[in-house]
């Protein structure tokens, strides 16, 4: 597991030991890979019907929204002051004050990014999902980002990075 | 654990090398027009090559050999990353007997709006009477007028 970096001192993603890129440039890749998102819906088909759409339909939405999704990230990052903070909340909706190391999410319709808030404007892209469902432990693919956002912060906190200042000391050795 | 000590453990888990997200996302936002389209029509064959092949084994393979390409340019296609040429949006249509592109044989008249009169509302000051609602207005210009405008071609 190796942390790569984003943007200057705001956004950092996760890269996995077998994998080629990071989690957020993957994620992009993944969610404009038509053949991809092809199989995927043909095996979530009946979490679909609730949406009422095709499969072709789910393909051509999920390319628009990663779409939105990235211009609306690739905007905050360049905004003055940044605004990165105000596309992430946190992770489970009933939590209304934020943590150090917590857990959090930005959204778009059912794509969602999953993130490790380290600092005020500061986030460690953990993984993502296409989350066709209402919780995350409904289906393999969701509860795995559950997992790997624990597994994320372990390796953090193994690491000894408990708090803020650690974090950007590490990063800018 | 010494904070410098923590430090140097920490180092290690940072790469050195740089994500190709930043990149990436720049670039799409300023190819977003044909990409879009060039996304659209991707999805449309990948759904015909899907539907077609239990009635007659379309496949991208297939696709590329009775198109004269290498399947890995029909990988390239059904990805929606190829800036396609009409004339192999042609070739596909051809092939799969569909079609990708319509473009109206007819003429569209295009609406242009009717001309709308500009009022500039008139200054008062307290002393003035109250003016009836109409008066408060002053004519200063109309929009130009399109009603005359008519293409060339369009009258037979």
């Amino acid at each position: 597991m190796e942390i790569i970096h984003i943007f200057e001192e705001n956004l950092y993603s996760i890269r996995y030991s077998g994998e080629c890129k990071d989690e957020l440039e993957r994620l992009f890749d993944l969610w404009e890979d038509n053949e991809y998102l092809f199989e995927f819906f043909e095996a979530n088909q009946a979490d679909l019907v609730y949406y009422k759409l095709s499969i072709e339909q789910a393909v051509g939405e999920t390319r628009k929204e990663a779409g939105k999704l990235r211009d609306a990230l690739f905007e905050a990052l360049y905004e003055n002051p940044i605004q990165i903070e105000t596309l992430f909340r946190n992770l489970d909706n009933r939590v209304v004050h934020t943590f150090l190391l917590s857990e959090q999410k930005t959204r778009r319709r059912w794509l969602r990014l999953y993130a490790i808030r380290i600092h005020e404007n500061m986030y460690l892209i953990t993984g993502g999902a296409i989350k066709l469902t209402q919780k995350m432990g409904e289906r393999p693919h969701t509860k795995q980002e559950l997992s790997k956002l624990e597994k994320c912060k372990t390796f953090l906190e193994q690491n000894n990075v408990f708090d803020d200042d650690s974090f950007k000391e590490m990063l800018n050795e | 654990m010494e904070p410098k000590e923590n430090i140097q453990n920490l180092k290690k888990l940072v790469s050195k090398e740089k994500s190709n997200w930043l990149g990436k996302a720049k670039w799409r936002r300023e190819n977003k027009a044909w990409l879009d389209k060039s996304a659209s029509i991707a999805i449309r064959i990948l759904s015909e090559i899907r539907k077609q092949k239990p009635v007659n084994r379309m496949s991208q393979k297939r696709l590329a050999e009775e198109m004269g390409v290498t399947p890995q340019y029909i990988n390239k296609v059904v990805k929606g990353k190829e800036n396609l040429t009409i004339e192999t949006i042609c070739k596909i249509e051809r092939v799969l007997g569909i079609s990708l592109m319509e473009v109206p044989s007819f003429y569209v008249f295009q609406e242009y709006p009717s001309p709308v009169v500009i009022y500039k509302k008139v200054e008062r000051n307290n002393a003035q009477p109250i003016a009836t609602k109409q008066l408060d207005f002053q004519l200063v210009g109309k929009t130009p007028n399109y009603i005359n405008y008519i293409p060339d071609g369009t009258h037979g």
